[in-house]
């Protein structure tokens, strides 16, 4: 190398490190880390309900803008610091539920609900949370046990919960009240769940899937769908029985119903509900509105992952349908 | 707005020295499972911990420890990790033989039959908890946990003189030169917008230089097991195929061709390329080594500042008219 290159690419470095320290305050997005348990996930991929014994530190005391109840919880049968959400949840049909879901009273409670797996209130930091069922997990496991929280930091929940301790809710909380807040248009929420940046790194092992991403927020989204495969039966782990079911839809812009943003989305519904009744009998080119929820595609992460140890893509969604839109 | 073609090539290197610092992490890794590195300082911690190896062999001949290894390693002699609870209950079952581990006084007999050295600790304990067999288990969970802690030191430490070795013979086997890579960089718009791109991707994909790889114990139940960290992932499919489109030796041996075509195949010629090589490489090599043992979170962070530095501005390589204002 010449002295003359040698100088430039000195002086060329020298310039670029005050750039970086000057750029020290923008802040990029850190990515936050849940393992799961293999056969968890595999037991889970393709259902819709789990039923947990879940101690619940708070319930937040009023309505958020969405409506929904959230009883955060650290202690649960699904072994991940967590949120049961009750949709409506002050509203007075769900009062002896949401009662029984207060701290107080027996310590465990049993809430049955959709499972969903979603980077919405990761751990600020980047932490790593992971399932835990027995024993001390590994140092690098971020459980945040401190204090009694209604929403601590969490990528799991059971949203919506369809019953607590047996109080069924699923017809009177899966509806749409005028007052809900937070449900966005599909275009605006799809720009967020399918961003350059939602990428989902996985890291699988012979036991363990350790996920990886950046916060994806639009929680609720009102989108018009088409049927393009009728249902598929789900059960629910407990008993067997039927709980709802999902769909295959191509998703439709709110800008142009001609465009299709996401084809073959499984569309998740549980049976005793509104969105239950109205696509348990769906037919092929049936169109619905509904309001969806956006969880982790448990199916398409282990498809994805399979036989690898380190895989990357965009962040793969399915729904859960939580009212008609 | 920013807009520096140096910074792209700032970007380029950091990435590029990520990477060597994964691949070196993936080499350690790759060494400590294939020696079973990790089961071995545990063993020696566990050896020093109580004092006598003996005993330490009846703690590894245990049922519940016997089996983490079956479930979280494929070879050597015993588990990579032990949960400090299962460890003080292992060893309270081994002080009280047949008896319950409830039983005092056969913890106690259990305590006055060991050897000297592992006696006192055990009895210092054994009195610290006044007795009581679960108070004992928790203080030797927590004993337990504290000499892990030293442990951990230990086996960072002999990974970091790894890594010394290691990205040696990395940057001797690709001739990884700092001072020829900035002048490609520099020089090769294509690479150097390749590894700009990739850096992007790995800022974009997991916002964190090393994904934990894990394993559950448990077996395949999907409501028990511990987390265990069993290692760390680096590099994706794409990453390494960007290592491998370096050149390394590639233009020094077509100068050592070149040289015996115009002199002859002698001993001399060879001599004289190779000290030349030597001294031509030598600055950047030591760069190189020395970045590598920075570690892959230190050049992730600096990565990250200038990504998001970049991000700010128009790329180089971009055309203006994608510049928002």
């Amino acid at each position: 190398m010449t002295g003359g290159t040698a100088k430039r690419v000195l002086k060329s470095l020298l310039v670029g490190l005050v750039l970086a320290i000057a750029a020290g305050t923008i802040v990029h997005g850190k990515a936050s880390t849940v393992v799961l348990k293999l056969s968890w996930a595999k037991k889970f991929r393709n259902q819709l309900s789990i039923d947990a014994q879940v101690t619940v530190l708070a319930l937040n005391a009023g309505k958020e803008d969405d409506g929904d109840s959230h009883g955060g919880s650290r202690v649960n049968a699904a072994g991940l610091p967590m949120v049961a959400e009750i949709l409506n949840g002050t509203a007075p049909a769900q009062a002896a539920a949401r009662a029984k879901l207060a701290p107080g009273g027996q310590p465990k409670k049993a809430v049955y609900g959709a499972w969903r797996l979603w980077f919405e209130h990761p751990p600020p930091g980047g932490a790593t949370q992971c399932q835990v069922f027995t024993g001390q997990p590994a140092a690098i496991c971020d459980q945040q046990p401190h204090g009694a929280d209604s929403n601590p930091s969490h990528s799991f929940e059971i949203h919506p919960v369809f019953a607590v301790d047996g109080i069924s809710i699923g017809r009177t909380s899966l509806v749409l009240t005028a007052d809900n807040e937070s449900v966005k248009e599909t275009d605006k929420a799809f720009a967020d769940y399918t961003g350059t940046n939602k990428i989902l790194t996985i890291v699988r092992s012979s036991t363990a899937l350790t996920l990886t991403m950046i916060s994806v927020q639009n929680n609720y989204v009102r989108m018009k769908l088409r049927v393009t495969h009728v249902k598929t039966a789900t059960t629910r782990q407990k008993d067997g029985t039927v709980d709802g079911g999902f769909v295959l839809a191509d998703i439709l812009s709110s800008s142009d119903e001609h465009v299709v943003l996401r084809s073959n989305a499984r569309v998740f519904y549980f049976k005793d509900s509104q969105p239950g009744d109205a696509l348990n009998t769906a037919a092929v080119g049936d169109e619905f509105t509904v309001i969806g929820m956006p969880r982790m595609d448990l199916d398409a992460v282990l498809r994805g992952s399979e036989g690898k140890q380190t895989s990357s893509f965009k962040v793969p969604f399915e729904f859960i349908v939580v009212a008609m839109g | 707005m920013l807009a520096f073609p140096i910074l792209d090539v700032v970007v380029a290197l950091a990435f590029l020295y990520l990477l060597f610092a994964l691949a070196c992490t993936a080499l350690n890794e790759g060494i400590a499972s294939a020696f079973g590195r990790r089961a071995q300082v545990l063993r020696q911690g566990i050896e020093n911990l109580l004092g006598d190896k003996t005993l330490a062999d009846a703690i590894y001949q245990h049922p519940s420890i016997a089996s983490l290894a079956k479930s979280t390693r494929t070879s050597g002699s015993g588990p990579a990790y032990i949960p400090a609870d299962r460890f003080a209950t292992v060893l309270a079952d081994y002080l009280t033989g047949d008896q319950p581990l409830s039983d005092s006084a056969a913890l106690a007999a259990g305590i006055q039959r060991l050897p000297p050295s592992a006696h006192r600790q055990l009895k210092t304990i054994f009195d610290v908890a006044k007795g009581d067999p679960d108070v004992f288990r928790a203080q030797v969970a927590e004993w337990y946990e504290q000499s892990m802690d030293r442990v951990s030191g230990w086996y960072k430490r002999s990974v970091q003189r790894q890594t010394y070795i290691m990205a040696l013979l990395i940057v001797l086997v690709l001739n990884l030169d700092s001072v020829q890579l900035i002048n490609r960089f520099w020089s090769d718009s294509g690479f150097r917008t390749a590894a700009v791109e990739q850096a992007k991707a790995r800022i974009d994909a997991t916002g964190v230089a090393e994904v934990p790889i894990m394993e559950y114990t448990g077996g395949d139940a999907t409501d028990a097991g511990t987390p265990v960290q069993t290692g760390t992932a680096s590099l994706t499919d794409s990453e390494q195929q960007l290592l491998t489109s370096l050149r390394g030796w590639q233009d020094d041996r077509n100068r050592l061709t070149a040289n015996m075509v115009l002199r002859g195949d002698t001993l001399g010629v060879r001599s004289a390329w190779l000290a030349g090589t030597v001294v031509d490489h030598m600055l950047g090599w030591l760069i190189t080594i020395l970045a590598i043992s920075l570690g892959a979170p230190f050049w992730f962070d600096i990565l990250n500042k200038f990504v998001n530095l970049r991000s700010a501005g128009r790329a180089t390589d971009e055309p203006r008219s994608k510049v928002k204002s």
